[in-house]
């Protein structure tokens, strides 16, 4: 929100930290601050759901992509374009449709002004954040080239790569609810988001705001960039430096192991869904201020992070998320 | 997930019994067998252990299934037939584990052990349908897993619908729109227009044109095209309800439901020619065609009866108790056997390695291979051939038992041990050991066989509740883990010494209905004699030490036996001479001078007197005819009577040398037959003489007879000196000689007891009772000057006198009033042990009594010095009472010790409890503690301890709890904490606040 108490950062994406690998207090207070700030941001446009606007920090910080998944009209596209606003940088924002081929996406190579020579032409995801919406009215293929190239930060085309610009984020979003002519997205797909977002109906008096303009899209117009792509950066850096003791691993373990052992459940939750749950914890240990993560970071942030991991009997993001919360209540978070 | 009331369908009802409890119970058998030929007391013991342990572990599983509660079971609600399920099952409040499965219609869907009450387990089902009730039998056979028990339940579930495996082929398909052709050859189905989905395996009846080259020369097998169809369709799946096969065509359905949504069409199914339902999904899918048709008549499963036990694998600590327990009893043999610590040696290392072998074999899941086995068993032959055609033993019976058997069976436990790989051979390994350990209990004789006895229990215990125990179990994602032993709480810290408290008192109950074993002991090594020292001169009385005993040695200090130095540490009572001084009695010792196992108490009688000159008696000069052993019979001496007309019953006494003692054979009155290695000596008197010194070691038995003489019958044979005035004996006269020296008021006095008329024996009581009145029993009586009558001396002058000089009076009063009576020298029967069943006789039992004669029964003894039963008078005591007699002697006798063990008891319990606190207060440490006192706190408040810090925090609404909530996390958490005092007492100022 306020842009100028983000200090001015050094240019270095990295931070400086202790022989022992902790990291600074002054460049954790930095990457906390720019983390509430957006937050705050983001809870200024958006109907007041601060734990969304959490979330969806947490997952920029921890180098993360996001899912919202909603009924229309809640705002989906209205949070990822505030995001965007917010962080600065470029944005960019694709249209899921039908008749979208990969190369739309990432980019193709065309014929130079002369005619004689190809030249590659860089696409709409080579941006500091997309916004996808309705990501499941594309193709298959356009959304695992999307997905790969999300992945893995860099787009090949003809042979050649091409990196994404730094920080990337993808911020997609999907409908449950008209899923005629959809492409739902395999479960391969969905592992590759860090977290999946439900916001939800706003309440009765948040909804009285956006109807008045004081709130919602009319706001978006007037959100200034609160942070610089390098303080991004560096606030990553600081967020992988966050340390996790062997306890919590081993906890996030147990979970993993109680999403694949529970009956509901067809295929539990994978490695990389606990890594993706590591970061995010990570990113919300420096938003609390902590240079360590606590079980209650995890049991935040096991929902969003692991519901759409999950693949349960009938196959909805709720189920899912009925399942870790059983998980979670059958084990005990470590402690002193 | 919401869980119906269960049906209980079946009671708890015995399975069967556990792969070598068999052994367990023919080696009960050979221990009654040694039982019964022994006559130990240590092996009816044991038995009655083995019975009540064998009793407690019948009941044992049956007792833990009536403890435990309905289960209730969970089931995912869709599986395949054959896929992976996983299966639930909860017992609330049950710790013990119970072996569980779970079938469907008589096939076993899941199966294993519940740890703490719950079981979670991957299964699969085996039958299409829909299961609304699964059949569940739990299954214990108790801590000891001998006998095994069940109990079955029928649990409603939720409905699991379980669907068929999808089939190679399809069934029946009525498609329905602008189709491109049959649903068999999808690849030929108009592709180009098609949107490509992928790629499969190529199906029979799928054209070339939709082969997918790239693919297939990678994999090396026909991959094709698989489209999804552009144009929608309709595909109605319709099953056959009529087909001859159910399940194959329910497996059609689902292919051809897998097939239709493949290809993208509408897919609907029905039922024959029924109406046809929406197929939305895989799972309508999955649904639909588990119950497309109706289900497949009679069981598909050919259930067989499964074995009792449900495990067969040993742990390795179970290998281990059973190599313990042995070794043991291994250990208790040879004491018994006096082998060399070379054989001790060899059979110990062979058991070990074999328990080493094992062990390995087990972690390695391997077994000994063929070789081994021709090996071990070529041992075994050669070794036993060895044993049995070894010169130094005979081949009768007698020597069998002593000599190979034992030998054999200690051979054969160390070889089966290498075989001892699962729990049917670690149970018969542990029969033998019974056998082994029992057969030494029946041989073993001294003090330290109740120790051992209880070492070997508990290592035997120890085996058995480790091989019972579950090993292993499966665990949740497929793989193999090792079953987690509960930890020992103590609940049942306190339920093992229950146990063990009952199981001894309910021993001691068992026992108390057996008498004491009154032999035969004949098969308890008879007779054997290490250091066999040979006599010089036949016939003769030998001290211990060779030397000959002459008749009418002066009694100075060398005569007899007695040591010259004074002592009488071994033979040295003058009783076991020719000739006894009735005024020296010399020092006794309390050593243990043999041990007699004897199923009730006699005197040991060694020699008899019969010619007295009013200081010394002498033994009978005639030293008998010799008889050559092992299996001498005893001919009836003067006086005794062959047959009398009272009852007679076999009284068998084995005795056990401990030191070394003169050729005196002692034997109950009246020995018919003697088992010695050597020969001995049968004399007129009645006392038996060898020729050998029964050195240290030695080992004799004796058969008695004697009558069941009572008061009555010894006061109904009237006035003995009536009837040998009517028919004299020139044997019989001997024993009526009195010497000159004996005084008129000695005559007087005896004939002021013998009252006119009356009988002999009322005669003997009315002279012990005026004995017992008027003299005193006085180790330090004074000699009699030389030449004065001792008896006179002593009935009128000193009046003092020990065990010599009053029977000496009895006999010598007896025989003025013309009654036959001579003095018998030996041993009182001393002290029972209890366990062993031995008298511990001491050379301070050394003793001397008066033998009287009767008509009818022969010589009867008499001792006027003590009040020790009549010979032949039945004690009919109990093994139990015997135990629990010793038991109440023990603690009465030692009664600070035992007050001091109970203490000490007390003591390491209250010790091992702050022990246990002191251990979780430094592993816990002090913020360990705090984090359970406020987990405690949130619970006390209603709160889910499944919850972290700040959570419970939030409920206490307190900025000093969230405080407190990130202080506990900051020390399990932050690699910076320091723990220092500043911040504990912030800590707990903050729980004080907050009544944590």
């Amino acid at each position: 929100m306020n842009g100028a108490m983000v200090m001015p950062l050094s240019k270095s994406p990295g931070v400086d930290v202790h022989a022992d690998g902790r990291v600074r207090l002054d460049d954790l207070d930095r990457a906390r601050h720019l983390g509430l700030d957006l937050i705050a941001t983001i809870d200024h446009v958006l109907a007041g759901n601060h734990e969304v606007a959490q979330v969806a920090t947490a997952c920029l910080l921890s180098r993360g992509h996001l899912l919202i998944d909603d009924i229309p009209g809640v705002g989906k596209t209205l949070l990822a374009q505030v995001l965007a606003a917010a962080v600065g940088g470029t944005c960019h924002r694709i249209q899921g449709t039908p008749d979208l081929l990969p190369g739309d996406v990432t980019g193709s190579m065309v014929p130079d002004q002369d005619g004689m020579r190809l030249r590659f032409r860089p696409g709409p995801v080579f941006a500091n954040i997309v916004v996808f919406d309705e990501l499941n009215r594309t193709s298959p293929r356009t959304q695992s080239a999307l997905l790969e190239a999300a992945e893995e930060a860099t787009v090949s085309v003809d042979g050649v790569t091409h990196h994404l610009p730094d920080p990337f984020m993808l911020v997609a979003t999907q409908n449950p609810i008209e899923i005629l002519g959809t492409h739902r997205l395999g479960e391969g797909a969905l592992d590759r988001f860090a977290a999946v977002l439900t916001p939800g109906r706003p309440s009765f008096a948040n909804e009285v705001e956006v109807l008045t303009g004081r709130r919602g899209r009319t706001q978006l117009a007037e959100v200034v960039p609160v942070s610089t792509m390098d303080a991004i950066a560096t606030a990553r850096s600081v967020v992988e430096h966050v340390h996790v003791s062997d306890p919590i691993a081993r906890y996030v373990v147990e979970i993993l192991a109680a999403t694949r052992t529970h009956p509901d459940v067809r295929l539990g939750a994978s490695t990389r869904a606990g890594v993706s749950l590591i970061g995010l914890a990570r990113a919300l240990a420096v938003l609390r201020g902590r240079a360590y993560v606590v079980p209650d970071d995890i049991i935040t942030l096991a929902g969003p992070s692991l519901s759409h991991r999950v693949l349960v009997m009938d196959g909805s993001l709720d189920a899912g998320r009925e399942v870790v919360t059983q998980c979670l209540g059958s084990l005990r978070p470590p402690s002193a | 997930m919401p869980r119906k009331p269960a049906a209980a369908f079946g009671l708890t009802r015995p399975v069967g019994w556990a792969p070598g409890a068999s052994a367990l119970i023919a080696a009960w058998v050979a221990t009654y067998l040694v039982a019964r030929m022994t006559g130990a007391v240590a092996v009816t013991v044991v038995l009655a252990a083995l019975v009540v342990a064998a009793v407690g572990s019948l009941i044992a599983g049956c007792l833990r299934l009536l403890r435990l509660p309905v289960p209730s079971v969970s089931a995912p609600h869709r599986a395949t037939v054959g896929d992976d399920v996983v299966i639930r099952l909860t017992m609330p409040g049950s710790r013990a584990a119970v072996h569980v499965t779970i079938s469907d219609r008589g096939g076993p869907i899941a199966t294993g052990w519940t740890h703490d009450g719950s079981f979670s387990e991957i299964g699969s089902l085996h039958r299409r349908g829909v299961v609304e009730h699964v059949d569940v039998a739990v299954r214990s056979g108790g801590a000891a897993g001998l006998v095994w028990w069940q109990r079955r339940h029928r649990i409603a579930i939720d409905r699991l619908t379980v669907a068929p495996r999808a089939g190679d082929q399809g069934a029946r398909v009525d498609v329905s729109g602008d189709g491109h052709g049959p649903l068999h050859d999808g690849g030929t189905a108009s592709w180009g227009d098609d949107e490509l989905d992928g790629i499969r395996p190529w199906r029979e009846g799928d054209s070339e044109r939709s082969v997918h080259w790239p693919s297939s020369m990678r994999s090396g097998t026909l991959v094709v095209h698989d489209h999804h169809s552009a144009a929608p369709h309709r595909w109605i799946v319709r099953s056959d309800p009529t087909a001859p096969d159910l399940d194959a065509e329910a497996a059609r359905c689902r292919r051809a439901l897998d097939d239709a949504r493949r290809r993208g069409a509408q897919v609907l199914a029905a039922i024959g020619d029924g109406p046809p339902v929406d197929i939305a999904d895989a799972d309508a899918a999955a649904a639909w065609s588990a119950t497309c048709v109706p289900p497949a008549p009679g069981p598909d499963v050919v259930v067989t009866r499964p074995p009792a036990e449900p495990e067969t694998a040993l742990t390795t600590r179970a290998r281990w108790w059973t190599a313990a327990a042995t070794c043991v009893s291994i250990a208790m043999l040879c004491g018994a056997l006096g082998a060399t610590p070379l054989t001790i040696a060899v059979v110990m290392i062979g058991s070990l390695l074999a328990a080493t072998v094992t062990v390995r074999l087990i972690r390695s899941g391997r077994k000994l291979a063929q070789q081994w086995h021709t090996l071990l068993a070529l041992a075994s032959v050669g070794t036993l051939a060895l044993i049995v055609l070894y010169p130094e033993h005979g081949t009768d019976l007698l020597s069998l038992l002593r000599g190979p058997l034992p030998e054999v069976l200690m051979l054969l436990v160390a070889l089966h041990g290498f075989e001892c790989v699962d729990r049917r051979s670690a149970r018969a390994n542990l029969a033998i050991s019974v056998v082994i350990a029992t057969y030494a209990a029946g041989l073993r004789v001294d003090d330290r066989l109740a120790l051992w006895l209880a070492a070997w229990f508990v290592c035997l215990v120890g085996a058995y509740l480790s091989i019972a125990a579950p090993a292993r179990r499966t665990a949740p994602d497929g793989g193999r883990a090792v079953w987690r032993r509960p930890r020992p709480t103590w609940r049942t810290v306190a339920t093992l010494t229950a146990t063990v408290g009952v199981g001894a008192a309910l021993t001691v109950a068992a026992l108390s209905l057996v008498a004491v074993p009154a032999g035969p002991a004949a098969l308890t090594l008879p007779t054997f004699i290490e250091d066999a020292r040979d006599v010089v001169a036949p016939g003769g009385v030998v001290s211990p030490t060779g030397a000959v005993s002459e008749r009418g040695d002066t009694g100075d200090g060398t005569r007899g036996g007695q040591a010259a130095d004074g002592t009488a540490g071994n033979g040295g009572y003058p009783g076991f001479s020719e000739s006894l001084d009735t005024s020296v009695r010399g020092p006794m010792s309390d050593q243990i001078v043999m041990r007699v196992r004897a199923p009730e108490p006699d005197f040991w009688r060694g020699q008899t007197f019969g010619e007295y000159d009013g200081r010394f008696w002498y033994a009978d000069e005639d030293t008998g005819r010799p008889t050559e052993g092992p299996s001498i019979d005893i001919a009836p001496a003067d006086g005794d009577v062959p047959r009398t007309r009272l009852d007679q019953n076999e009284f068998i006494q084995t005795y056990f040398i401990e030191v070394d003692q003169p050729n005196i054979v002692f034997a109950a009155y009246r020995p018919t037959q003697v088992i010695f290695d050597g020969t001995i000596w049968q004399r007129a008197d009645g006392a038996l003489r060898s020729n050998v010194v029964l050195t240290e070691g030695a080992v004799y038995t004796v058969v008695s007879r004697r009558a069941e003489i009572t008061a009555a019958a010894l006061d109904g044979q009237g006035d003995v000196a009536v009837t040998v005035q009517q028919s004299p004996d020139a044997a019989l006269g001997r024993y009526l000689e009195l010497p000159a020296t004996v005084t008129d008021r000695t005559v007087a006095l005896a004939d002021s007891l013998s009252a006119p008329g009356a009988s002999t024996y009322q005669t003997v009581m009315a002279m012990q009772a005026w004995l017992g009145q008027h003299v005193q029993y006085d180790l330090d009586a004074p000699v009699p000057a030389e030449g004065i009558d001792a008896v006179d001396d002593f009935l009128f002058e000193s009046r003092l006198g020990f065990c010599e000089q009053i029977a000496s009076a009895l006999a010598v009063m007896l025989r003025t009033q013309g009654v036959p009576a001579r003095l018998a020298t030996g041993y009182v029967p001393g002290e029972r042990d209890r366990l062993s069943g031995v008298w511990k006789v001491r050379a301070s039992d050394a003793h001397a009594w008066v033998e009287v004669w009767f008509p009818q029964t022969g010589w009867q003894a008499f001792d006027p010095t003590a009040a020790v039963p009549l010979a032949g008078e039945h004690s009919s005591k109990s093994v139990g009472a015997d135990l629990a007699g010793a038991a109440i002697d023990a603690v009465r006798q030692h009664r600070t010790v035992a007050i001091g063990i109970v203490t000490l008891l007390l003591l390491a319990v209250a010790g091992s409890r702050l022990g246990a606190t002191w251990l979780r207060r430094r592993r816990r440490g002090r913020w360990g503690l705090l984090q359970d006192r406020w987990l405690r706190a949130a619970a006390a408040r209603g709160l889910d301890p499944v919850s972290s810090n700040p959570e419970l925090a939030r409920h206490w609404a307190d900025p000093d709890a969230d405080r407190l909530a990130d202080v506990l996390d900051r020390v399990a958490f932050d690699p910076t904490f320091t723990d220092t005092d500043d911040q504990w007492a912030e800590a707990a100022a903050l729980s004080t606040r907050l009544g944590v």
